[in-house]
């Protein structure tokens, strides 16, 4: 595989894996997630990446007041 | 609205301005908008990126250091079409990195500046309340109190003092206590207690024959100067 292709992957990687663990970290000290399941939420940010962790942030804004 | 969803959505508006104007060039292709076809829009877009610090410095500002990682990471995942499939300049990955670099930083700064001025403006606020606390005590005593300074000026008096001798906060003790034109020779003991650290005990005898048993200490002002605090107690 190309260099810059490699670079390109690890980049989005580390972008995306910062963002779920961010995510998910927020889900896990929440008692209730939006639609009354936590799995579903911890599938779609794991699985979709950056993406899901966008959806989950749409719909968690209150992420931003957890400090 | 909802106040809880305000600034997030602040936050979302600001970064879909800063993506339509990053990827703007892109639109007027899409939708053959000839009219709005300018240069500016199809330039090596550095310029265009650096709007992006509002959003990421307001995150900071109203969500802290986790608000300004958020919105860099995703400030981040907006530059990436452009610079992995459409910018034709050199080096399109390394400069997006390097302002991505830049701009978390100065977002965690802003956090961690913000984080700090809450932290001491609720200090400030738990030191006042204690000081309130302590005032109410000296305040609530039978006895009377009285803080002076190196040059006999009177920086505290408790309500019992003012009810007896009116207050005379900002007057020196010589003055407003004994109503002498210098300080009382045999009796003070301010100069030691302050100098020398001691605590200090002695029968002090006022104008109006009033007699009291005065309990002296040193005592550091909010300042840092070293005063006296003085206890009274009737004795006649």
């Amino acid at each position: 595989m190309d260099l810059e292709w490699i670079i390109r992957i690890v980049l989005f990687g580390i972008a995306h894996w910062i963002l779920a663990g961010i995510m998910l970290h927020d889900l896990a000290s929440k008692k209730r997630a939006f639609g009354g399941h936590k799995a579903p939420w911890a599938i779609v940010i794991i699985i979709l990446p950056c993406f899901g962790s966008l959806v989950y942030l749409a719909f968690h804004p209150q992420i931003f007041y957890s400090n | 609205m909802n106040r809880v969803y305000l600034k997030p959505l602040i936050i979302f508006l600001l970064l879909g301005f800063c993506s339509l104007f990053y990827y703007f060039g892109e639109f007027v292709d899409w939708a053959a908008w000839n009219a709005l076809r300018t240069d500016f829009f199809y330039g090596i877009h550095d310029i265009h990126r650096l709007l992006f610090l509002a959003p990421i410095v307001y995150a900071g500002y109203v969500a802290r250091v986790k608000g300004a990682v958020i919105v860099t990471l995703i400030s981040f995942i907006i530059f990436l079409p452009r610079a992995f499939f459409i910018s034709p300049y050199p080096d399109p990955l390394l400069r997006m990195v390097l302002f991505v670099l830049f701009a978390g930083v100065i977002g965690i700064l802003v956090g961690i500046i913000r984080n700090q001025s809450m932290e001491s403006r609720k200090m400030e606020a738990g030191i006042a309340s204690e000081r309130n606390r302590l005032i109410n005590i000296l305040n609530g005593l039978a006895d009377g109190v009285i803080i002076t300074d190196r040059d006999y000026r009177i920086r505290y008096m408790n309500s019992k003092m003012v009810d007896i001798f009116g207050d005379g906060i900002g007057s020196t003790c010589y003055q407003h206590l004994h109503r002498l034109g210098m300080p009382c020779q045999q009796e003070c003991r301010l100069l030691d207690v302050i100098t020398n650290g001691n605590i200090e005990k002695w029968r002090c005898s006022f104008p109006d024959n009033r007699i009291c048993e005065v309990l002296a200490a040193p005592y550091i002002d909010a300042d840092g100067t070293v005063c006296q605090i003085s206890v009274f107690r009737d004795i006649i």
